[in-house]
């Protein structure tokens, strides 16, 4: 049965929307069950993020809808084939000061060290890297880190933690990734015609 | 309790039944070809070649307190290192053949070898011998439908199409290795924050329309003028010959081309091709010409070669 890997979050219910949008059945999330039925004899299977790409590259889901922050973090064998548009934020550097105004090498915080390495580093700043998986925010408020380097929607929780954006380093949306086997089978419609990725089609067969 | 080790649980009996058929079916396959089966070594010196130009940085395994020895990651280079210790003939063809294990990290940051099983070939001759390419990318065409994989699809891509555009792209070396990365996930987008970053050019402008129009060979051949001023029609068009050959002569497989296909840009020269089945998750087959490998060993050789990973 063809499978699409959902994250669950805050791109849970616009990836639904999504769904129901190009003709699919919303399933009813009152079950603890992590498989829903889609109809079309699809099925949705339920992650967190950073799950769905590895779901996706070792074929244990067809394709699956991922915020771009866990792309560029994890680099997964995969192809990204849209924008969706959707699940819009940022990734930024915060911190309670500005950089400038700290001495010594920097400690930052964040769920993506090879992201905020990387983009950091073209800006030319480099620090030690601590690596968490939640309540990022709270690593300056308790000493652990100089600065963070989170997503950003509102900017409420990094206020209510006493941060600024001092950077915007990423933007950040949904993207619809496919299985490297099942971009050679699955019908053409999961990417033609929408957002950057119009007009984009599979690798065009030699024969007839 | 047994303590399982991280490298592989191995091949029960009837996986272990499976994969002997058919490397035995492969490679008497090959041998009735003029390949003949060579038996690589598992453990490799470092050094001899370039790590980053041959597809081993970052997937090879060294083992505790060797770290002058790895484990192979793929039989090419073991190969090579076994043709170059021998004084190959500068003026013939080798045609060799094998099988066995490889070990590997799926990527660079992942600590967890994987082990997988593999039965290829390699043609070693010199580099302008254009018959090669023919010659492997039809027994890798006979091979899957010797393994009954009828429903395959055989995709071929030619670095000459986009490589040369991607050399000359006006960008820092860092900007090129994420575009050549954006390209391999087919990532339009990423393509364009590329551009925005570091600017857009005719280079960038044409790998971008490739993408764009994916490997529909008229669309491709609608952009033959611009192809042709950035002096890379030839490669498009040497592939669509060799897939028109491969389809005629092999009418069950589904033939795709694919002028994208920068998958290991630093190890292929030329021709790359693999191929897929709706029931596995990963290409079951992968292949292509490396005119590089053998010069770094001091050679003045080409090859091209392929790998099924078996048991299918």
């Amino acid at each position: 049965m063809p499978r699409i890997a959902l994250s669950k979050g805050r791109l849970l219910e616009p990836s639904l929307r999504w769904l129901e949008g190009r003709g699919f059945t919303r399933p009813s999330l009152e079950s603890r069950s992590l498989t829903l039925p889609l109809g079309e004899g699809w099925e949705a299977v339920l992650l967190k993020g950073p799950d769905v790409p590895v779901f996706v590259q070792n074929g244990a889901a067809d394709l699956g809808v991922v915020g771009s922050d866990i792309l560029e973090e994890d680099q997964p064998d995969v192809y990204d084939l849209k924008a969706l548009g959707f699940g819009r934020c940022r990734l930024s550097l915060a911190g309670p000061v500005p950089l400038e105004d700290l001495e010594g090498p920097l400690r930052i915080a964040t769920k993506y060290p090879r992201t905020a390495a990387r983009l950091l580093g073209s800006r030319g700043l480099w620090g030690r890297w601590i690596r968490l998986s939640s309540s990022v925010e709270v690593a300056p408020l308790l000493g652990l880190s100089d600065a963070i380097v989170d997503l950003v929607d509102t900017g409420r929780t990094l206020r209510e933690n006493g941060l600024k954006e001092l950077e915007v380093l990423l933007q950040v949306e949904a993207h619809l990734v496919v299985n490297r086997r099942s971009y050679r089978f699955l019908s053409r419609r999961w990417w033609e015609g929408e957002t950057s990725a119009e007009g984009m089609e599979g690798p065009g067969v030699a024969k007839s | 309790m047994i303590a399982m080790g991280p490298l592989s649980t191995g091949l029960w009996v009837d996986r272990a039944a499976l994969l002997r058929r058919q490397e035995t079916l492969l490679l008497e396959r090959w041998e009735s070809r003029g390949y003949r089966e060579v038996a690589p070594p598992l453990l490799l010196p470092r050094g001899p070649v370039p790590e980053e130009d041959h597809g081993l940085k970052g997937r090879t395994f060294t083992l505790r307190g060797e770290e002058g020895l790895h484990l192979r990651a793929d039989f090419t280079v073991a190969v090579a290192l076994m043709v170059a210790s021998r004084r190959p003939p500068a003026d013939g063809v080798l045609r060799l053949s094998y099988a066995g294990p490889v070990a590997r990290r799926p990527s660079p940051d992942l600590e967890e070898p994987w082990e997988l099983h593999q039965a290829g070939l390699e043609r070693v001759a010199p580099p302008a011998d254009p018959s090669g390419d023919g010659e492997v990318l039809f027994l890798a065409a006979d091979g899957l439908l010797a393994l009954g994989l009828r429903d395959a699809v055989l995709e071929l891509g030619h670095w000459g199409v986009a490589g040369p555009l991607l050399a000359r792209l006006p960008w820092p070396e860092e900007g090129r290795a994420l575009l050549a990365a954006a390209l391999n996930r087919k990532s339009l987008s990423n393509v364009e924050a590329l551009e925005g970053r570091y600017g857009s050019s005719e280079e960038s402008r044409l790998l971008k329309e490739l993408l764009h129009v994916g490997g529909r060979p008229e669309a491709v051949d609608a952009l033959a003028s611009r192809l042709g001023r950035a002096g890379v029609l030839p490669a498009w068009e040497s592939l669509r010959r060799l897939g028109e050959e491969l389809s005629r002569e092999f009418p069950p497989l589904a033939v795709r081309l694919d002028p994208l296909d920068v998958r290991r840009w630093s190890t292929y020269t030329g021709l790359t091709f693999k191929a897929f089945t709706p029931r596995h998750p990963q290409a079951v087959l992968a292949g292509g010409r490396y005119d590089g490998l053998y010069p770094d060993l001091g050679h003045p050789l080409g090859a091209v070669g392929f790998a099924f990973r078996l048991p299918l």
